[in-house]
């Protein structure tokens, strides 16, 4: 918990405040010094291609970067809950539906699918309107994992007993799903939102280095990555323009992962389950160990007591 | 062995379906075509445009020309690409052979290699080379493939000694055919490599992972004390038991390989299905884009198949639950 916490509270408030405390703006150029090397005198992180401060750029792209990742982890989990618990609570048509269409979702390899959606929409538009593409095919994308383990969740919850006692209490089915469903299901929930959001940092700079996210003036790791990129035989030699964004955007990940690790653990003493000597994949340890349908009803026991 | 085989088939075909129907609404509701890029040039006359129109059926509505594609499709023929002014099919069929060989040895090495290491590393658990192995895995899962990418790339710029980009040399035309395939592993290294690292610690994890929640149980414990050598113990007891949870991880973690092989192409310039189907989306070349997208979907599903029908193989309680429905 301390060490990715640590990182990602450090990287917040970099990403918040950062861009505010550097003096360059992220797209003033400088035809005069470019490709500058990192100094203390002029740029920190010395120049790019056009003269543009490299830190100033590398600041506001992490902003880019967290608040897309935040948005569209947080998106994600929503649709993705309402439907699992749609499906699992109604049942029937609706259930097979929201199923069919989580299936959809999975019949293309992702990348190629954010392709076919990014397609739909024009070629140049504004930061904004990036961002908000970004965050919905992402979003797009994420929610039928979720969907589908919520809706395993709900269909054992609706078992319970006490659900029944709430049906025979009179409670409406409002109530019944967001007081009784949905409150059992929060640290579950939150959990989710934990685990997506490594994957929706990637996802980011997936689709601004392949020039599908952020346009090319503003700054984001994605197309700062992809000049590199472009320049392939002067990685070595003109370093500092890749690794300020790569080695942010790795601490970035890597902290959210450790944070990962260490909330799981922290849930796993919470509903008293021993802990799986087990080292798996973040995300096939967390279905395995919450669709286990002993959860529920060890979760009660410990609300009760 | 047959019953499963058919039921699985028969719930692959609608997939099918629905994988090309998603690819052809995808891109057929996309906002401005070739056409329309065409319109904008002053040069050329509005009755060529219509003309060209009426050749591809652009104006007859979608699900006519949904139809006519698919027909078209299962003869082989992927329409035109109108940016290469070739046939799709033709570009597919070049490029996609690139993109299998990189996947697939890819794959065949993280599964062995991954199972070793596991092995390796479950034999003493939280010993040195499993938490060394175990915190080398979680660094490079956080490590974006792009960036995995760009590091091999100025590795290799800075020995020199592996090309930077590309599939081939110009020289290598001359060549006999040893020389010719020796210049495609050389081109083949560095995007293999990087491929195999973004994708090994995901395997190396869940071997460990499924390895370590097998070795108390009793069946082991039972073999010990019978008397069996370690290597008959792990041949012929381990690794079976793991067999299956490692099928299914392979198959659900094919995505994941895709959109590996994908940016590894796009950043070392290997010049598979990645590229061509980025490129096709730059030019707004539709054809060229639902092919590589059809194609893809068809892969993967036939991946899934493969797997679905493997744990089969392996785990005798999914054969018996098929049976007996």
């Amino acid at each position: 918990m301390r060490a990715g916490g640590t990182i990602l509270v450090i990287l917040a408030l970099l990403s918040l405040f950062g861009p505010e405390l550097v003096s360059r703006p992220p797209l003033a150029q400088d035809r005069e010094s470019v490709y500058q090397r990192p100094s203390l005198a002029a740029h920190v992180l010395g120049t790019d291609g056009l003269g543009r401060d490299v830190l100033s750029r590398t600041l506001h792209a992490a902003r880019f970067t967290l608040l897309t990742a935040v948005a569209g982890v947080v998106l994600a989990v929503l649709l993705g809950s309402a439907a699992g618990a749609l499906a699992g609570l109604l049942g029937g048509v609706w259930d097979r539906l929201v199923m069919r269409s989580t299936e959809l979702v999975m019949v293309l390899p992702e990348l190629y699918l954010i392709l076919g959606l990014r397609n739909l929409f024009p070629d140049s538009i504004g930061p904004f309107a990036a961002g908000l593409i970004v965050v919905v095919s992402l979003a797009a994308v994420g929610w039928s994992g979720v969907a589908r383990l919520v809706r395993g969740q709900v269909l054992s919850i609706r078992e319970e007993a006490y659900i029944a006692a709430a049906r025979a209490a009179g409670a409406s089915r409002t109530r019944l799903l967001g007081v009784h469903i949905l409150g059992i299901l929060r640290p579950f929930l939150l959990l989710q939102l934990g685990l997506h959001i490594p994957y929706f940092l990637l996802g980011e700079v997936t689709l601004s280095f392949l020039g599908l996210g952020l346009a090319a003036p503003a700054p984001s790791f994605g197309n700062m990555l992809s000049s590199a990129v472009a320049n392939a035989s002067f990685l070595g030699s003109r370093w500092w323009t890749w690794v300020p964004p790569a080695s942010l955007l790795t601490l970035a990940v890597l902290g959210s992962n450790l944070w990962i690790e260490a909330l799981r653990l922290r849930y796993i003493r919470y509903v008293e389950l021993p802990e799986r000597a087990g080292f798996e994949s973040w995300a096939a340890r967390a279905s395995r160990f919450w669709s286990s349908s002993t959860w529920g009803s060890k979760h009660l026991r410990h609300r009760a007591s | 062995m047959g019953r499963v085989v058919l039921a699985r088939l028969s719930s692959a075909i609608p997939l099918l379906v629905a994988t090309t129907l998603l690819s052809f609404l995808l891109v057929h509701w996309a906002p401005g075509s070739f056409l329309d890029q065409l319109r904008f040039q002053p040069g050329i006359p509005e009755s060529v445009i219509d003309q060209l129109e009426e050749r591809y059926g652009l104006d007859r509505p979608w699900h006519a020309q949904y139809s006519a594609w698919l027909f078209a499709v299962a003869r082989g023929d992927f329409g035109l690409s109108l940016r290469f002014q070739r046939p799709v099919a033709e570009l597919l069929k070049e490029s996609l052979p690139r993109t299998l060989v990189l996947a697939a040895f890819a794959l065949l090495f993280c599964i062995l290699a991954g199972t070793a290491l596991g092995l390796l590393s479950v034999r003493k658990l939280e010993g040195a080379l499993d938490r060394t192995s175990c915190r080398a895995a979680l660094a490079l899962v956080s490590v974006h493939p792009v960036i995995l990418a760009i590091l091999g790339l100025s590795f290799a710029a800075w020995t020199g000694s592996l090309p930077l980009g590309g599939g081939s040399s110009f020289e290598a035309e001359a060549l006999p055919w040893w020389g010719r395939g020796a210049d495609y592993l050389r081109h083949l290294l560095l995007p293999e490599t990087v491929l195999v690292l973004v994708m090994l610690p995901g395997f190396f994890l869940q071997a460990r992972g499924v390895m370590a929640e097998v070795l108390p149980s009793p069946f082991v414990a039972a073999g010990r004390a019978q008397g069996l050598s370690e290597r008959t113990l792990v041949l012929r007891h381990l690794l079976p038991a793991t067999l299956a949870p490692l099928v299914s991880y392979t198959s659900s973690s094919l995505s994941r390989l895709f959109n590996g092989a994908f940016l590894v192409e796009v950043v070392t310039g290997w010049p598979g299905m990645g590229r061509l189907a980025l490129t096709a989306l730059r030019e707004r070349d539709s054809f060229l884009l639902l092919g590589t997208l059809v194609v893809a979907g068809v892969i993967l599903s036939l991946g899934n198949l493969v797997s679905d029908l493997l744990l089969a193989e392996v785990d005798p309680r999914i054969r018996l639950e098929e049976a007996s429905t």
